[in-house]
């Protein structure tokens, strides 16, 4: 089962790539361990998780090819 | 006469058939506040005011300095030092004189705010800080006032439309601790970046007077200029978002947004310049650069330790003197760095601190 995971703005900083696949994530509680324990520095950061485009604020099951992308708030005018 | 000059200046967007006169004449009724004369800011002003806009409100207290010039397209190099609200209302004012412009030379706070807001129709957020867009989406949701909103971060930008019921909250309930996200001067910007992002944000309020197209209300969309994507989430209201703004304009009026967003928390010592160079003389001192690998200028001529901030924890054990001073660009992720110092392995015995200004304030010596 392959999760698809995007990362934008400054998380790229810590994640030094735009875009992953995770493999046998049973939903986004797990994912976020998985995550913070790949990028410990994800902890100290806000952003918004979304699943298939829409934002989550609880836990999210989830499905093979599911698309899950971390966004940060930008500030820059 | 002056409605043939009328219909001969704007005679290539009226004769698009969803457009017409009656988009023209919708664009002229319309009163737009933009917020922040930089880099989004510029572009927007340019292309509402040669759009027809009848009247457009500028506030920005800043003052022009070289290194805006680059992007914010406004103005020119002898605009140095002069306050850019005067400098844009002149050039714009050459441009399009059928537009009524208002400036306002001061920073917006929770006493003039809504004054400032209520007479527009459409607000527009350029700007350049959380603790000015947070007050400022509260501020559209108190007075039902569409709000347009851009930000960038080094080759990306958000857009997104606010309109009842829909506000910034609803994806970023509470702002970020400053220090957490690094502004233009920190990260740097590709100068067509604010360029495309504030056409964008024009393009939306062009849409939003005149009805045509799908604007995007309730969506942010987040676009990277070096591969062309863009990327749309749907925004949900959440009861979060309506619980944390201010519900009357007493509220409001008393509400600290600088604290919200702000370094009171974070208990850092801060070194001045002075302060900073006298301790690296008399104390053994780690210095340690948190910046990525890679951001420039370098510190050379400073014996100092590179632990970026992105992979700081892992590498945190290379501190070993007791005295630390952290440093990156502006002073704000340092502090980050000095807190989380001090959160996983300094319980009181290290003396730790933070170079305000960062290396913007070693400027003169590198």
């Amino acid at each position: 089962m392959n999760v698809s995971v995007l990362f934008f703005g400054q998380i790229t900083d810590i994640t030094h790539c735009s875009h992953t696949v995770l493999t046998d994530i049973a939903d986004t509680d797990q994912l976020d361990e998985r995550l913070h324990a790949a990028y410990p520095m994800l902890k100290q950061i806000k952003y918004v998780v979304t699943v298939d485009r829409k934002i989550i604020r609880e836990n999210v099951v989830l499905l093979d090819n599911t698309e899950v992308a971390l966004l940060p708030p930008f500030s820059g005018g | 006469m002056e409605n043939n000059s009328f219909h001969e200046r704007y005679h290539r967007q009226i004769i698009l058939k969803e457009f017409g006169t009656t988009g023209q004449n919708r664009l002229k009724q319309a009163k737009v506040l933009v917020v922040g004369a930089g880099g989004l800011g510029c572009p927007v002003l340019l292309y509402l005011v040669a759009a027809g806009v009848g009247t457009i409100g500028i506030v920005d207290d800043g003052l022009v300095e070289l290194s805006n010039l680059h992007r914010q397209i406004l103005f020119n190099t002898a605009d140095i030092g002069k306050r850019k609200v005067d400098c844009a209302e002149q050039l714009l004012a050459k441009m399009n004189p059928e537009v009524v412009i208002r400036t306002y030379p001061y920073r917006m706070d929770t006493s003039n705010t809504l004054d400032l807001i209520e007479v527009y129709d459409i607000v527009i957020d350029g700007t350049d800080n959380f603790q000015t867009r947070y007050m400022i989406n509260d501020a559209c949701v108190l007075l039902d006032k569409p709000l347009i909103f851009g930000a960038i971060s080094r080759y990306e930008g958000q857009v997104a439309v606010f309109k009842d019921p829909i506000n910034y909250r609803d994806i970023f309930p509470n702002p970020p601790q400053e220090g957490e996200v690094m502004n233009c001067s920190e990260a740097g910007v590709l100068n067509v970046l604010p360029g495309l992002i504030g056409n964008l944000l024009a393009n939306e309020c062009i849409k939003l007077i005149t009805g045509i197209g799908e604007t995007l209300v309730g969506k942010l969309q987040t676009y990277n200029m070096l591969n062309n994507s863009s990327f749309t989430i749907d925004i949900t209201p959440t009861s979060l978002s309506s619980a944390l703004i201010p519900t009357d304009r007493e509220s409001f009026e008393a509400t600290d947004y600088h604290y919200l967003c702000n370094t009171d928390k974070m208990f850092v010592n801060e070194l001045n310049k002075q302060q900073f160079l006298s301790l690296l003389e008399n104390e053994e001192t780690d210095l340690v650069d948190v910046r990525e690998l890679g951001e420039q200028p370098t510190l050379n001529g400073f014996h100092h330790l590179r632990i970026p901030l992105s992979s700081f924890d892992k590498h945190i054990s290379l501190i070993k003197k007791d005295t630390v001073v952290f440093i990156c660009q502006s002073g704000q992720r340092s502090k980050l760095a000095a807190r989380r110092f001090e959160e996983l392995i300094n319980q009181g015995n290290k003396k730790v601190f933070s170079l305000e200004g960062g290396m913007l304030s070693l400027r003169d010596m590198l």
